[in-house]
């Protein structure tokens, strides 16, 4: 390690106490195996200068300001190393430079160094980083091996499997470590005896599962016919059975379906559907009525039946995970007036019985009418999970009208549904009922314990059920139905969705699957002897390794495979299969190999590298056979080649890759569920709105990539990208829910636009019940400005807690007060405090709302102005985001440096200053389009040479 | 031999013992070490078993009563229960009769075998920072690399028992344990996977099946061998990192086949099946709120964990069985909130109080654990005697101090740790008691303990 103790020898050496967060950061540059730099010892008269010229002005003006006990604004030079090619040390030494360059350290009331002295520090600096980047240009070992996601991905390509099954097996390998927020580079990708285990299982698994896994039985389509319905209680003969109480009195009426028993005797009346046309039309729906099997006027008992039993048993028995298709012919009537929906939309949902989680759902909308009936086909890739206990379930609903809904008002229960119980059975209900509650309390009031009001109650019961009983033996005996529609519904007007059959088949397995096609490329007949083996290795090789592979190696293989096929006595297909394992666990595989020339001189990329580089940037997977044949070919260098396969790879559907695991790091989306909401307080936020605000910022960074529209945008935009879940949370008209994603223009008194508007970032940055405008400012210091907030130094106090309501601005004021945290704060809280009009869920609001504040004319006004690093004033948040348009540099470049980090794989720092100084002029030229953002990166010698 | 510091193959430059420790190491029989001796001799580098060298028949656990003291191997248990109210938790005043707090009060009957100790200090209080409780320091950014120290206690007794420590926690990530080459562990969280990997009955053909499945898996690692080093003549110096941690893991994947290969031959000893129940506990735990399915899912972790420890299985474990969030158990304290807006607490009283509540009955859980370590006999002692276990959080007041942390530590009567009630260690590092134990199983401290943390034992307890 080059010279840690270079100043502090100088300073004093009490004061180095080993400081571990300091020491960590020097540590990992002598981490010489990981960082992949070599110590830079300085020259000697680089030495000498810095003893005569910079080691004694650091001692003068910097250092009684940052050392270990007083870390002004984080930053410590006491123990700053003069090895400019280990870790930070030289963007650490770059901030001094810029800091005295601008005048701004030392402080103006601080003694000021002469114009000279700052000077020859300055060059000092300048000429070190400038030695160093030459150096660094000559050293870049970057193997490393493939991270998490690309490794799911290239087993994917590899054998052409299902999206959704890597992606369900992608826990079974530990997440991957970071440096500078990508899992991408090599120094946080270990590799170790269990990763390797796991290598070889999944390898395993892959082949004889899904590559090598027998033919199947051919899946038998079952079907229903709706007319075909079932009748459950027809055949029971009239008389009345005695209701027996099985809970606390108010599930005796709650909800109306456990009437049941007597309810099958009584003539209903109004139904839910109708049989005609040789189908069901169903007048009423929402999540109370299943399709399939129901009752009369809802889900259970009461006159019904089923016609689902064949696809209830198939889904009941299924056990394999995959891809299920459903066919149903049916037709539909969006409704008129104030009951019509937007579309006839059929809802599946697939789970183990009793769990709200883990549910597999499928949807589709029915567009035909209902005189014109088609058929419809439903995909849905289902996780059977036979190993959770609990049968199978499933629940097959549309988005007509209630049936049974019914709401408390003022005490009484007024039925709001479709379907209504006549009014004398209702108010008996409802006497009933608020007896109960009546009774109840008053023996709370009277201090009854909770199990005597229990019991209490309980002995009513036998008297409340004969009144009951005899209510509904009238009806019986008058024939009267006991349920009507509700006068306030228009039949007409309703949506109507009409069904005459459901079928399910599955899993659809292709078979023989793609995968085996293309290893066993001369067909399943030919036998399997040692010249089809080597054919078979001849073609698979170059696709595993991702480039040509020389014949001595084949044959190497080959020997390798004939040895192992004799010494285990194995079949040609397992020797294949042990084969392709070895191979699924070698470097060449595993690894992204770039081997720099042992000249130590930089070399271009070789064609297949390049190829590897551009897949795994722009993909997060192999390259294609396009690429490769380029490759082969000797093309791909060529710049135009080069631009045109850019272009083609960002507009292929693979270009989720990018845009999946740059966004999702960059701008933390994968970490947002670390953030847990309360629900009870923020009962708008629903799961549906969370899904859609997660997908948000993937959905936005894919139109400016896919579009080549300014990046300027991540910082305020003109349109948002959103569905219509979110479109009616930001009061957004204009996306319909068959749009899915779409673009859409906004206007300022929305309050949207750029990342700091979208309600998944924002939710994310609170602690589930408040804003946390400290960690908002971090977070767009961090991805917006460049410019990382230094974490809080360890002997940062914890704060008081605080008794008073204040708003949290006033808190955040209160702890700026002690110097030592405002040399940090002062700079940084701004950049949260401007995005306090975004509550904790991201809704704009006026007024301080949370912990003891409504958000109304008692709470007080939000303040959110303040001022940015350089000065720059802002009274709002509409000024903030002008603010930060107009000092947008920062963001070019922190968002270059950040891609680039994602494209080469490795941290960029100060030794990189001119090839950034060199895109960001680029991109200026361009309009900031994202797409010359990536074929700039592309072009830069850093991409290209070795 | 394995024991004295100077000759041990894995620390050759570490330090002497203390006398206390060398006093335990000698009462070895000169018989059972010519017998490892000569084991190694033939090839074979497995030292038997205890229970086995004893004589005892390793299969019953029945026997377990008939060792001499100096051969009972020596356990560690670490564990870190997440969220905590420490304030209320932690008793007022000290010395073995200290009064005992409500959200104590299940260790009443235990009061003699544990130490309370609070004020302690972690390097990283925050969400997520869980791991720096056994490994000393931050969480890895920027490439960071930790080793805990059970993966240490695991290294010290490599080969002894069938597998090298258990890793549990209740959810994947994050994880407790960083191995030797500094990289993460992934836990187990499911029961009846620990049960059926310790004990779960073979018979010769699935024996013969898995002795095929290593003799396959040798040789394919004999070929990726290989691979790599003609691929590192192809590298530069600076490229070589990720292909000598391959090659690292290669070598560490063969010896841990060997050793299986080895155990694989003995037979597991034969225990009582547990009932798991049909749907695996692990997935209820965290869905039934009221925390039956929580209770069921740790009981039977503890009783899977004191079966591994009792059949000397493994001797070290590493245990996450709750994190920062959890059940609230609303059945017996009536605590309309859930956990999480419990440590959101704003300093409201009746808060503190359900989130003291709530935690008395995971308390409950430790003291089962330690009762049943109680009533396991071992030598003249019991298992506790033989096992320190430690109760631990790195989540402060509020979740985000690393500061004021409380720990209880249990057992290890037999292996020299004099319990004193209550004692305050204020602003002394977590990493001390770590020591602490390290001593107490024998073993030399290693370099860069906790990263360089650990200043001193907890001497009051020695």
């Amino acid at each position: 390690m080059a010279s840690a103790d270079g100043i502090s020898r100088r300073i004093t050496r009490n004061r180095l106490l080993i400081h571990l967060f300091s020491l960590i950061s020097v540590a990992i540059a002598s981490l010489g195996a990981f960082s992949a730099l070599e110590a830079a010892p300085l020259s000697r008269e680089s030495q000498r200068q810095f003893d005569e010229k910079v080691a004694p002005f650091l001692e003068t003006h910097c250092v009684k300001c940052h050392n270990d006990e007083k870390t002004r604004a984080g930053f410590r030079i006491d123990n700053l190393g003069t090895d400019f090619l280990a870790g930070k040390t030289a963007d650490n030494w770059q901030e001094i430079y810029d800091n005295i360059g601008l005048g701004k350290m030392p402080p103006k009331k601080e003694a000021q160094p002469t114009e000279s002295e700052a000077r020859a520090v300055m060059d000092w600096i300048d000429q070190e980083i400038r030695d160093a980047t030459r150096v660094a240009r000559n050293m870049s070992g970057r193997t490393r091996r493939l991270n998490r996601t690309e490794y799911f991905n290239t087993l994917r390509d590899l054998f052409d499997l299902d999206e959704n099954y890597v992606r369900s097996l992608e826990d079974e390998l530990p997440p991957d470590g970071k440096v500078d927020g990508f899992d991408r580079v090599g120094a946080s990708l270990y590799i170790d005896q269990s990763q390797l285990a796991k290598y070889l299982e999944l390898a395993e698994r892959v082949l004889s599962q899904k590559v090598f896994a027998p033919q199947p039985k051919a899946s038998v389509p079952v079907k229903d016919i709706a007319r075909d319905m079932r009748w459950g209680r027809e055949s029971q003969d009239g008389k009345l059975t005695k209701l027996t109480v099985t809970g606390p009195f108010g599930e005796l009426f709650f909800p109306p379906n456990s009437w049941n028993r007597t309810l099958a005797m009584l003539p209903t009346g109004a139904r839910i559907y109708e049989l005609k046309n040789g189908g069901i039309e169903y007048l009423a729906g929402g999540p109370d009525s299943t399709i399939g099997s129901h009752g009369d006027w809802s889900y259970s008992g009461a006159g019904g039946g089923s016609w689902m039993d064949h696809v209830g048993n198939f889904f009941f028995r299924a056990t394999q995970e995959g891809r299920y298709r459903m066919k149903f012919r049916a037709g539909a009537f969006a409704g008129k007036g104030k009951y019509a929906v937007e579309n006839v939309k059929l809802l599946f949902q697939f789970g183990k019985g009793g769990e709200q989680v883990n549910l597999d759902r499928g949807s589709v909308i029915v567009d035909a009418p209902l005189d014109q009936p088609k058929d419809f086909v439903m995909e849905v890739y289902l996780h059977p999970r036979p190993e959770v206990s609990g049968t199978n379930t499933i629940r097959l609903t549309w988005n007509g009208v209630r049936a049974g809904a019914q709401e408390i008002i003022r005490g009484a229960t007024v039925q709001t549904g479709l379907i209504q119980r006549v009014p004398e059975l209702n108010r008996l209900e409802s006497d009933l009922v608020l007896e109960h509650y009546r009774i109840a309390s008053e023996e709370k009031k009277k201090g009854t314990p909770q199990d005597k009001i229990n019991e209490l109650l309980k002995s009513r019961f036998a008297e409340v059920n004969e009144k009951h009983d005899k209510a509904v033996q009238e009806y019986i005996e008058a024939k009267k139905p006991a349920f009507v529609y509700n006068p306030d519904y228009d039949l007409e007007s309703l949506p109507r969705l009409w069904l005459e059959s459901w079928e399910v088949e599955g899993p659809i397995v292709e078979w023989p699957p793609k995968g085996r096609t293309k290893l066993l490329f001369a067909g399943e007949d030919r036998p399997i002897d040692a010249g089809y083996i080597r054919e078979i290795f001849a073609r698979f090789l170059p696709r595993a390794y991702r480039r040509a592979v020389e014949p001595e190696a084949l044959n190497d293989w080959l020997e390798w495979v004939l040895k192992a096929q004799k010494d285990y006595s194995l079949s040609g297909v397992d020797a294949v299969k042990e084969g392709i394992k070895a191979v699924l666990c070698s470097p060449a595989f595993l690894m992204i190999q770039e081997p720099t020339s042992l000249m130590n001189k930089p070399q271009q990329f070789a064609e297949y590298e390049l190829a590897s580089r551009l897949s795994y940037f722009l993909w997060s997977t192999m390259p294609d056979e396009d690429l490769l044949k380029l490759a082969g070919e000797n093309k791909l260098h060529d710049p135009r080649t080069l631009e045109s396969q850019v272009r083609r790879m960002i507009a292929d559907p693979k270009a989720t890759g990018l845009i999946t695991d740059f966004t999702g790091q960059w701008l933390q989306i994968r970490d947002f569920g670390k953030t847990m909401t309360d629900r009870n307080q923020y009962k708008t936020y629903t799961e549906e709105l969370r899904k859609s605000s997660w997908q948000e910022p993937y959905e936005f960074f894919k139109e400016i990539l896919c579009k080549d529209l300014s990046i300027v945008n991540f910082l305020d935009s003109d349109f948002l990208v959103i569905d219509k879940q979110l479109a009616n949370y930001y009061g957004i008209n204009g996306v319909k829910e068959v749009d899915g994603f779409k673009k859409v223009a906004i206007r300022p008194e929305h309050h949207r636009g750029g990342v700091l508007g979208m309600a998944g970032v924002l939710t994310y940055l609170t602690d589930g019940f408040r804003t946390l405008p400290v960690r908002r400012a971090a977070y767009v210091k961090d991805t917006l400005w460049n410019e990382p907030a230094k974490p809080p130094p360890p002997n940062a106090g914890d704060l008081p807690a605080v008794k008073a309501n204040l708003t949290v601005r006033q808190r955040l004021e209160a702890h700026r007060d002690s110097a030592s945290c405002a040399s940090c704060h002062a700079h940084l809280d701004p950049f949260g405090i401007a995005l306090e009009n975004y509550d904790a869920i991201g809704a704009w609001r006026e007024r301080q709302t949370g912990e003891g504040f409504r958000g109304d004319d008692k709470s007080p006004p939000l303040e959110v102005g303040g001022v940015l690093p350089d000065g720059r004033e802002f009274k709002n948040l509409a000024e903030y985001k002008q603010a930060l348009l107009e000092e947008k540099d920062h963001f070019i470049r922190g968002f270059t440096k950040k891609m680039l980090t994602y494209a080469l794989c490795r941290p960029v720092g100060a030794t990189d200053r001119e090839m950034v100084d060199g895109i960001v002029k680029k991109l200026a030229r361009d309009d900031y389009r994202m797409q010359s953002l990536v074929q700039a990166i592309i072009a830069t010698e850093a991409f290209q040479m070795k | 031999m394995r024991l004295t510091s100077l000759s041990h193959p894995k620390f050759p430059n570490s330090h002497t013992f203390s006398p206390k420790q060398t006093i335990m190491n000698i009462q070895r029989k000169n018989w059972q070490m010519n017998r490892r001796t000569f084991l190694r001799a033939a090839g074979v580098s497995l030292s038997l078993p205890w229970l086995e060298a004893m004589g005892a028949n390793s299969a019953s656990i029945t026997s377990a009563g008939s060792m001499a003291p100096g051969e009972i191997p020596r356990r560690a248990y670490f564990s870190n229960w997440g969220f905590f109210e420490a304030q209320a938790a932690m008793p007022k005043d000290t010395g073995v009769n200290y009064t005992m707090t409500p959200t104590l009060s299940p260790l009443e009957p235990y009061k003699n075998d544990c130490t309370v100790i609070s004020e302690l200090r972690a390097f990283s209080g925050g969400h997520f920072q869980q791991p720096c409780l056994l490994t000393g320091l931050d969480t890895p950014t920027n490439g960071m690399k930790l080793v805990s120290v059970d993966q240490q206690i695991a290294d010290f007794y490599e080969g002894q028992t069938r597998v090298p420590s258990l890793v549990l926690a209740h959810n994947r990530t994050p994880t407790l344990s960083w191995s030797r080459n500094k990289t993460p562990i992934n836990p187990e969280n499911s029961p009846k996977a620990v049960f059926d990997r310790l004990f779960g009955v073979e018979n010769e053909e699935t024996r013969n099946r898995r002795r095929t499945e290593m003799a396959h898996t040798s040789s394919i690692l004999d070929r990726v061998k290989d691979q790599a080093r003609k691929l590192e003549k192809r590298l530069g110096k600076d490229d070589r990192a990720t292909v000598d941690q391959y090659f690292t893991s290669i070598r560490d994947f063969e010896e841990r086949i060997k050793i299986d290969r080895a155990w694989l031959d003995k037979p597991k000893p034969a225990v009582e099946p547990l009932e798991f129940g049909k749907a695996p506990p692990e997935k209820l735990a965290m869905t039934n709120d009221d925390g039956t399915c929580m209770r069921n899912y740790l009981k039977l972790m503890f009783d899977v964990i004191v079966l591994a420890l009792q059949t000397d299985s493994t001797r070290v474990i590493s245990h996450f069985p709750k994190g920062e969030d959890g059940p609230v158990f609303k059945d017996r304290t009536k605590v309309p909130h859930d956990y999480h807006s419990l440590t959101h607490h704003g300093q409201l009283p009746e808060k503190l109080e359900m989130w003291a509540k709530v935690d008395q009955v995971y308390m409950e859980f430790w003291a089962y654990f330690i009762g049943r370590l109680k009533s396991v006999k071992e030598g003249n002692g019991t298992l506790l005697d033989h096992t320190i276990a430690a109760w631990a959080t790195t989540n402060g007041y509020g979740g985000h101090g690393r500061d004021h942390l409380p720990l209880i530590l249990c057992g290890g009567a037999g292996l020299g740790i004099k319990h004193q009630g209550h004692i305050i260690k204020k602003d002394v590092m977590i990493a001390d008691v770590w020591k602490t134990v390290v001593d107490r199983i024998g073993m030399p401290v290693p370099k860069d303990f906790q990263g360089g943390l650990a200043k001193n034992v907890i001497k009051e307890v020695l």
